[in-house]
């Protein structure tokens, strides 16, 4: 009985596996190889049954069709998602924030035209400024959740550090970050997922308050580059509706990169993030971002 | 678009350029009662037209403008053929306190970085140090 040659074959990039300690599934997807690759000629020859195998190869193309245009939905979602979210963010910004701003300037102002001897109005004012500065600080908190400007602003580094030194300020959580290698030059997308993948992790953990320490490592090296978060003794609301869906576009957009994504509690009351994404070659087509 | 008020008790001349238009107009009243010649610009491409003809020796910058940001007006400022401009002392105005320790911020030109919303008397302590 002679072979079918046939070359389609179930996706050899698709990878999912079971992790240690019974953590949840870290899961990778290389790019898209070609699937299917042309017999040669003699082969055609050798193999008259081939034409059996007609439907076959209709079927994986079929399927081959459909998970592309799954793909594509999935890059427009993302895509549409983030536009919507990075025109919130900034109509807030523009809006809301700057209006809180000048408001509390102008108090600051009229505060320190008040004459030492009115200390009710002076007390008063001061209630006003602090309840005005708590505000601005909720607003872009909100705004860098929609919309991680920072990142653009002040680097990879700087935005996850600007925000690490907000929990340590705010709440006094012990922060150990431990940086190593160039993140500048990453690619903006790459960046982004990075940044927010501290962001949703940072979220889990109830009011972000409660981690006594929050330890993150980032790495760089020839292959890629890893991200390493580990919020101790944390209250988290990782079963929250919000928080699945969160942890799970989080895992497509690392997917998408072709990376590696774990996010696990060790059942001792730490969560541990690790992120790994492959640095692409020069000239590689990237997901979109948002405009 | 822009504002002036001029006051002749002190001789430095400000420029303040926000395109929130409260934000700006109170910077305006705040410093010219101080004492400050102010001007004010709404957007990038406008403050360096108010800069070439106004000649600050100060201007406030908010990082965040529609059309350029603060970074790319900070270099146009530094970089026109005016050297009266070229010596002009640039404020950032950033909603990031992480963004007077980044290094591209000194590298663009920055003297000096406030924080939003901006603390009336660090502002005016720092614009006297200016002066």
């Amino acid at each position: 009985m002679q072979m079918l040659h046939i070359r389609c074959a179930l996706p050899q990039h698709e990878q999912r596996g079971k992790m240690h300690h019974g953590y949840h599934a870290v899961e990778s997807r290389a790019k898209p190889q070609a699937w299917c690759t042309t017999p040669s000629r003699g082969e055609e020859e050798r193999d008259m049954t081939q034409k059996k195998a007609q439907p076959s190869r209709g079927k994986a193309d079929a399927t081959k069709q459909n998970l592309e245009r799954v793909e594509q939905l999935t890059d427009l979602f993302h895509s549409l998602r983030d536009q919507e979210r990075k025109h919130l963010s900034r109509e807030l910004h523009d809006t809301l924030v700057s209006t809180l701003s000048a408001t509390k300037l102008e108090c600051d102002w009229l505060l320190r035209a008040q004459p030492a001897s009115d200390a009710e109005s002076q007390r008063r004012l001061s209630r006003v400024s602090g309840s005005l500065a708590e505000a601005i600080q909720f607003a872009r908190g909100v705004i860098d959740q929609l919309w991680p400007a920072a990142v653009q602003h002040l680097g990879l580094v700087g935005a996850i550090q600007s925000r690490l030194s907000d929990l340590n300020a705010r709440w006094g959580v012990e922060v150990w970050p431990d940086v190593q290698g160039d993140m500048e030059a990453l690619p903006e997308t790459h960046a982004m997922t990075l940044y927010r993948a501290v962001q949703e992790t940072l979220r889990l953990s109830a009011k972000e308050a409660s981690a006594a320490r929050i330890q993150l490592t980032l790495r760089r090296s020839n292959k890629g580059v890893e991200l390493r978060l580990e919020l101790a003794n944390v209250a988290t609301r990782r079963n929250s509706p919000l928080s699945r869906l969160d942890d799970a576009l989080m895992r497509e957009r690392v997917l998408r990169l072709s990376g590696e994504y774990l996010l696990a509690d060790d059942g001792q009351g730490s969560l541990h993030l690790r992120l790994f994404l492959p640095l692409p070659p020069r000239g590689a087509r990237l997901p979109r971002a948002a405009p | 678009m822009q504002a002036t008020v001029n006051a002749p008790a002190r001789s430095r001349r400000v420029m303040v350029v926000d395109d929130h238009v409260a934000s700006g107009d109170l910077l305006l009243e705040i410093l010219s009662m101080e004492g400050y010649a102010v001007r004010v610009a709404r957007r990038g491409r406008d403050a360096v037209a108010t800069a070439r003809e106004f000649k600050p020796q100060i201007a406030l910058l908010d990082v965040g403008l529609p059309d350029m940001d603060g970074f790319a007006l900070a270099r146009l400022l530094k970089a026109d053929p005016d050297p009266e401009l070229q010596q002009i002392r640039l404020v950032a105005l950033s909603g990031y306190a992480q963004s007077a320790d980044t290094k591209s911020s000194k590298e663009e030109g920055f003297d000096h970085y406030l924080v939003k919303p901006v603390d009336v008397e660090q502002l005016l302590s720092l614009l006297e140090s200016l002066s």
